[in-house]
């Protein structure tokens, strides 16, 4: 070798054409292996094409005239073929050979290399140099002269012009690089890349059909031109295979962001065809998974956050009023008061992280009269009246079954958007009974709304909002919890108002009833 | 001679495909700016129109230099024909997509005047619409192109119903009028892009069938 050192290995061949010797590490493959030289004698526009390049061949190497390479064909994992050569200063004899298979296993490439039965291989120095594993590098097996391809015409001899062979075969299978320089060794390279193909059918065969059952959609791309998809990915592309299999991978992806990520590696998360694709990308393979759902499922759960933080918002800030209040010194009576409602909405935002998740139906449902909301109501609104001058005028004298700590929550939503909304300064909570159960509306003052049902949905807010902060969830989350007892929750337009109301239907837990005789209606 | 116009006319496929992709980014962009108020991703849109503008330019000298040295004829014409025509499309189409995220840098500077829904769906049924002409072209797809009108009925109707909503605003409150305002431009710009996609559309069609379609109430 010192003699004769090989110039280019591996990497080197990316200077010319093709993928650099050896391709990838790990696993098992099959290679094939050859040696070819070229004369002299070709014009000086001779050259090697690979992927594009067009490099020509330097006509200084070589002694005797000619330009000898050593070269190997292997079956990529994604049934395309890769090629890896080097170029020799000199002779090509059983030492480079030798070479250029451990150079292949310093690379961390594992596999069997197979050599056409030429004498060159058969001959006792060859076997004794490249014999499976005694030069401490890959294996090398020679084949027999059984091989369909004939005695100097086997398998490992199409090295160079397979590739090209198989291009021609419809370009599914093609690969590699392609050398124009082995002309000479055209003759039966059809029937040698049909044995090739031969030999590695039933581990592409395998393969195709784990692809074609992958929950992943799979694209094999060569030279810019798709070859091959499997049918998620056909799904996922909504594309017909038989309509850009071999076309250009735009034609296909039909996303210049997507056809990026094709081109150059790597991984990224596109939105196309109305879904949320993950793809990632490695030389000549495209992957997809269709994470929309899992996007869907995200957006639900920043959905139930912002659920949560407006559950949370209002009554913190109330008590957020009574700790300041407290800070600023109170008289004994006042702090004493202050402690006790502060202790109650403690124990209520307990009660309400221990309902979590909040679509469920509240199990605490009992009889309570809605005037025992009232005091604590009134006062826990008692900094944001004060700030609008507003007041309330309580008239709910009747019995329901519910949870009471969801009827203060729907309540202290309905007022919180009342004072914040309303124009006038009385807001009146008033309770009445029909034939289907109780009814609790709050009424505030303002112009009447046209349509209420909009505003029942998660993210909508009313015309009167748009200069008001807040999330447009309120709404959503009263008739959430009215459900939660089994009523509802309504809206409708009043002469000089609105009204947002409450229903408490009759159930087997408690009949409603008055505890007095005000009755009232809903016209 | 045939291989190398077949050559050429896929490259002009491509470099559509890729002019129609672009376009969709920015209707996708200008859609996700308005529902997230995003002022920088808005910004984003307006600096790919001029891209999309190049494109047209270049295209169209490409297409322009192909019809010049080959005598196209049949469908080739046509396709020709059809790319010209739709690059007209396809830039004005850029061009409203860039009105859209400049209205959304003015909204953005105030509270949303409610939570925006229908003006991006309308956005989301463009970009797929764009799909369809993409795949119409690539694959040469009749139904993909006829896909296109229906789903510009859609986005006429959704106009017709965010008008009505906004009317309604501006005429219960003053004070919204000027987002009000904004809003409808924004409605108004997806409802012209949508237009300009189904012209692509009947072009398309015009290619593969030899014949001209329009719906009954384009015809006068």
């Amino acid at each position: 070798m010192e003699k004769n050192p090989v110039r280019a290995h591996g990497g080197g061949a990316e200077e010319v054409c093709g993928r650099p010797g050896g391709g990838g590490k790990g696993g098992l493959r099959v290679f094939f292996l050859d040696e070819s030289g070229f004369g002299l004698s070709l014009p000086p526009t001779y050259a090697w094409a690979g992927r594009g390049e067009t490099v020509r061949v330097p006509r200084a190497w070589g002694k005797a005239g000619r330009v000898n390479a050593v070269a190997h064909l292997e079956r990529l994992s994604w049934g395309g073929w890769g090629m890896g050569y080097t170029l020799l200063e000199g002779r090509c004899g059983t030492g480079e050979v030798v070479a250029y298979l451990e150079g292949l296993s310093r690379e961390g490439v594992r596999g069997v290399v197979f050599l056409d039965n030429a004498p060159f291989h058969r001959s006792r120095a060859f076997g004794e140099a490249a014999g499976a594993g005694a030069h401490g590098g890959l294996p090398a097996a020679v084949q027999p002269p059984s091989e369909p391809c004939g005695e100097h015409l086997a398998a490992g001899e199409g090295v160079f012009d397979a590739p090209a062979a198989l291009r021609g075969r419809g370009g599914a299978e093609g690969g590699g690089g392609r050398c124009h320089g082995a002309a000479q060794r055209t003759d039966g390279a059809g029937g040698v890349a049909k044995s090739m193909h031969e030999h590695l059918r039933p581990m592409q065969t395998l393969l195709q059909r784990a692809w074609e059952v992958a929950r992943e959609g799979v694209l094999i791309h060569e030279e810019g031109r798709v070859v091959y998809l499997n049918p998620v990915a056909a799904e996922l592309l909504e594309v017909e295979p038989d309509k850009v299999v071999g076309r250009s991978l735009l034609l296909a992806l039909r996303d210049h962001k997507l056809e990026a990520v094709a081109r150059r590696g790597g991984e990224a998360t596109l939105e196309t065809r109305n879904r949320t694709l993950w793809v990632k990308a490695a030389p000549g393979v495209l992957l997809l998974w269709d994470r929309t759902e899992e996007k869907n499922r995200l957006e639900a759960l920043e959905e139930s956050s912002r659920v949560l933080a407006h559950e949370f918002r209002t009554p913190v800030a109330g008590m957020l009023s009574l700790l300041e209040a407290l800070q600023g010194g109170l008289h004994r009576a006042q702090a004493q008061e202050a402690l006790q409602m502060l202790y109650q909405e403690t124990q209520r935002l307990r009660r309400l992280l221990e309902d979590l998740p909040l679509n469920r139906r509240p199990l605490q449902n009992r009889t309570f009269v809605l005037e025992e909301l009232q005091n604590r109501l009134e006062r826990f609104l008692a900094p944001q009246l004060a700030q609008k001058s507003a007041w309330i005028r309580w008239q709910m004298p009747h019995t329901v079954w519910a949870n009471p700590d969801a009827v203060y929550q729907a309540l202290l939503n309905l007022l919180d958007n009342a004072i914040k909304y309303g124009t006038g300064s009385e807001i009146v909570v008033i309770s009445g009974q029909n034939k289907d159960g109780v009814w609790l509306e709050v009424r505030n003052q303002g112009q009447p709304l046209t349509d209420f049902e909009h505003l029942f949905k998660a993210g909508q807010r009313g015309m009167h909002a748009a200069n008001v902060r807040g999330t447009g969830l309120g709404l959503a989350l009263v008739r959430r919890l009215a459900a939660g007892w089994g009523g509802t929750a309504y809206g409708r337009a009043l002469e000089n108002g609105n009204a947002f109301g409450l229903t408490f239907p009759i159930c087997s837990g408690a009949a409603p009833q008055l505890s007095d005789n005000t009755r009232h209606s809903i016209t | 001679m045939r291989e190398v116009l077949d050559r050429e006319l896929n490259q002009l496929t491509e470099e559509t495909i890729r002019m129609i992709s672009l376009v969709r980014e920015m209707v996708e962009k200008s859609a996700r700016a308005l529902s997230e108020q995003d002022p920088h991703l808005a910004q984003e849109v307006i600096a790919q129109d001029a891209q999309v503008d190049a494109m047209e330019l270049d295209i169209e000298s490409k297409t322009i230099a192909i019809m010049a040295r080959q005598a196209l004829v049949a469908s080739d014409l046509r396709f020709a024909f059809t790319i010209i025509k739709a690059l007209t499309d396809l830039e004005r189409a850029g061009d409203y997509a860039a009105h859209v995220a400049e209205d959304v840098i003015l909204l953005a500077k105030e509270p949303p005047l409610k939570n925006y829904v229908t003006l991006p769906d309308m956005g989301r049924r463009l970009t797929h619409m764009l799909d369809l002409v993409s795949k119409a072209i690539a694959e040469r797809d009749l139904e993909a192109a006829r896909g296109v009108f229906r789903r510009d009925d859609e986005i006429n109707a959704l106009y017709e119903e965010v008008s009505r909503e906004l009317l309604t605003y501006m005429m219960e409150d003053p004070r919204t009028i000027t987002k009000a305002l904004a809003l409808g431009r924004v409605a108004r710009s997806y409802e012209r892009l949508g237009d300009h996609l189904e012209n692509i559309s009947e072009r398309i069609v015009y290619w593969l069938t030899g014949k001209m379609e329009k719906k009954p109430e384009d015809v006068f």
